[in-house]
């Protein structure tokens, strides 16, 4: 009996796990590759996060919110083990436009919190009310992430 | 939007569409999710399954123990494995299930005036900058007191001569905020400055891991003066060469109050903790009582324990003192006669690296055909203003010659790049109509904030 219970439960969620994967694999590969630089990294953590999520997915009232969090939360770490270990550097793509490239590389420059809001509102599109709600900071204290970012990018991108 | 933030829009878009996620990505995350361990499973059946609770209760305080152990264990034990407890894992909302989660939320007390004893249990500072907790751990030998308790840190002393300092690294270079205004401590240091800070004052990392404190990746570091260095002489009597890294608050009351400091004999272990945005913190635990690994040993509870609130928002504008360490070689030359009255003040001089042709006796200098000596020469200075691309310094020092001569106030200035690190400036000693004249090497280690 426990064991036929133990299976009707796992595979429930697993099911409803697959559906937010066809949904949200993809883009959180982009992504977390946007912010850490580096696609099998990317791929690691994604995969991580959606193995994390599975522990706890029947309870969660929004889990592509709490994915969403999970990743960046995971890309944060990456990106502190790398500037601490300096291993797994960020591997540009061959193919990027002299425009984009610059920007590849401005971006790397960026201290963490930076690049992770820069990368959250202008490619997620994310405000920064919710910006903060993801990476549990202050709005005001995002407005200046974003605020010295751009003025970091700027400068360098101009220059 | 700005034209600006279009065109990083449309770029951010080209790079993300360069990643190429696997194609069989899932089948990898279902063989993973399969694989998890059986105690999962066991979870999911308690919230469908009221009979079995009482029975798994025990099962998971074990489980929780053995978690919490082997957490306890790796921030010290294997500070080498590189692994790290992932930061900031987010808290789920979770939706109203039929059997409650039953969560016991540990009292947090607000840490006590120094000078007070802290029994065992979790307390709560705001005195590093960012609100904190961690737990002082029930040790059998004797009683903890909170030593210091104010905006410098927390030292929390056990035993006559075994302490743990959590401190602000770099508050206090304004003097009067310190017990003793002429020590100015390391000044701020820039979140990922904490390398080129011991670089530029010459310690030697004895040992160097990477370890997690209060959800932080953060290094152990074992951290020495090497010999020939100078610097200051150690202010708590030691007597070595020390680097003052932060002089104790001016509102200190309940322990000696001599600045954290890194010493050549003196054991003691140090965390840097990387702050993000925030000035880093650093952590100090010292014994002269007990064996030192007994005592981290002794922390490690602590240590695990810490947990962090998210640090103020940064304050922009506004004009800052910044101190300078001035390092490198002054070469003084010398006309005329050198005797036992020469005017400089040997005590505060490290190191004496050139053949000055005779010896050092206590404060003065005998030697009298000495005609030059080149001195490894620290102190602090201040910039006395800050402009886009002109750098001016200025030394508070007084020579105060050992016979009692005239006083003199010297001067440094110089130009450098206020993002650069090299300046370089003249002093200038006139006394009973001899001139002395020193160039200096200036090392900027923080411009401004």
């Amino acid at each position: 009996m426990r064991d036929t219970k133990t299976v009707a439960v796992r595979q429930g969620p697993a099911a409803t796990l697959e559906v937010l994967y066809r949904a949200e694999y993809t883009g959180m590969v982009r992504m977390a590759f946007t912010l850490i630089g580096n696609n099998a990294e990317a791929e690691e953590v994604v995969q991580d996060s959606f193995v994390e999520i599975s522990q706890r997915f029947d309870e969660l009232d929004q889990p592509g919110a709490y994915l969403r969090t999970v990743v960046v939360s995971r890309c944060r770490s990456t990106l502190r083990r790398r500037r601490v270990m300096n291993m797994h550097p960020p591997t540009r793509p061959p193919d990027l436009t002299p425009e984009v490239e610059l920007l590849w590389d401005v971006l790397d420059q960026l201290p963490e919190h930076q690049r992770i809001a820069v990368v959250l509102r202008y490619y997620c599109g994310y405000r920064a009310s919710e910006i903060a709600r993801i990476i549990e900071q202050p709005a005001a204290t995002v407005r200046s992430h974003l605020r010295r970012a751009l003025g970091a990018m700027r400068k360098e991108l101009s220059s | 939007m700005s034209r600006f933030e279009q065109d990083v829009e449309v770029g951010l878009r080209q790079i993300a569409d360069r990643a190429t996620p696997s194609p069989d990505a899932w089948a990898s995350i279902r063989q993973r999710i399969a694989d998890q361990d059986p105690i999962h499973e066991t979870e999911i059946i308690m919230l469908t399954d009221n009979t079995l609770q009482t029975r798994r209760w025990p099962l998971f305080a074990a489980a929780a123990a053995v978690v919490a152990l082997l957490v306890g264990g790796l921030a010290l034990i294997n500070r080498d494995d590189g692994t790290e407890v992932p930061a900031d894992t987010p808290t789920p909302t979770v939706a109203p299930t039929t059997v409650a989660p039953t969560t016991t939320v540990p009292e947090t007390l607000a840490l006590p005036s120094e000078g007070s004893l802290a029994p065992p249990g979790r307390y709560a500072t705001d005195a590093f900058g960012v609100p904190a907790s961690f737990e002082i751990p029930d040790v059998a030998s004797s009683p903890w007191t909170v030593a210091v308790n104010n905006r410098e840190g927390v030292v929390l002393a056990h035993g006559e001569n075994t302490f743990v300092a959590i401190k602000r690294v770099g508050s206090f270079y304004d003097a009067d905020q310190a017990v003793d205004p002429s020590i100015r401590g390391l000044g701020s240091i820039p979140p990922d400055g904490i390398d080129e800070w011991i670089a530029a004052n010459r310690l030697i990392v004895d040992e160097s891991t990477e370890v997690t404190v209060g959800g932080r990746t953060t290094k152990y570091r074992q951290l020495r003066i090497p010999a020939g260095v100078g610097g200051e002489l150690c202010t708590n009597g030691i007597p070595s060469p020390c680097l003052n890294m932060i002089s104790s608050s001016a509102d200190q009351q309940g322990f000696n109050p001599f600045p954290t400091i890194v010493a050549t004999e003196l054991p003691g272990s140090f965390w840097i903790i990387d702050m993000d945005e925030f000035e880093p913190l650093g952590i100090w635990a010292s014994t002269t009582d007990q064996d030192h690994q007994t005592w981290l040993d002794e922390l490690a509870p602590m240590f695990d324990s810490i947990e962090f609130g998210d640090p103020a928002p940064a304050v922009e504008g506004g004009t800052a003192r910044v101190p300078l360490r001035v390092t490198g070689n002054m070469t003084v030359t010398q006309t005329g006669e050198r005797d036992i009255n020469d005017p400089w003040p040997i005590e505060r001089v490290g190191v004496i690296v050139g053949d000055i042709n005779g010896t050092f006796t206590g404060t003065g200098i005998s030697s009298p055909n000495t005609t030059e000596v080149t001195l490894d020469w620290t102190m602090d200075v201040t910039i006395d203003g800050l402009g886009t691309g002109t750098l001016t310094v200025r030394s508070d020092e007084t020579w105060t010659d050992a016979a009692g001569r005239t006083a003199v106030d010297h001067v440094l200035s110089g130009t450098g790049d206020l993002e650069g690190v090299t300046g370089y400036g003249t002093t200038t000693h006139t006394d009973d109509g001899a001139t002395y004249t020193a160039t200096i090497e200036l090392t900027l280690i923080r411009p401004t904030d």
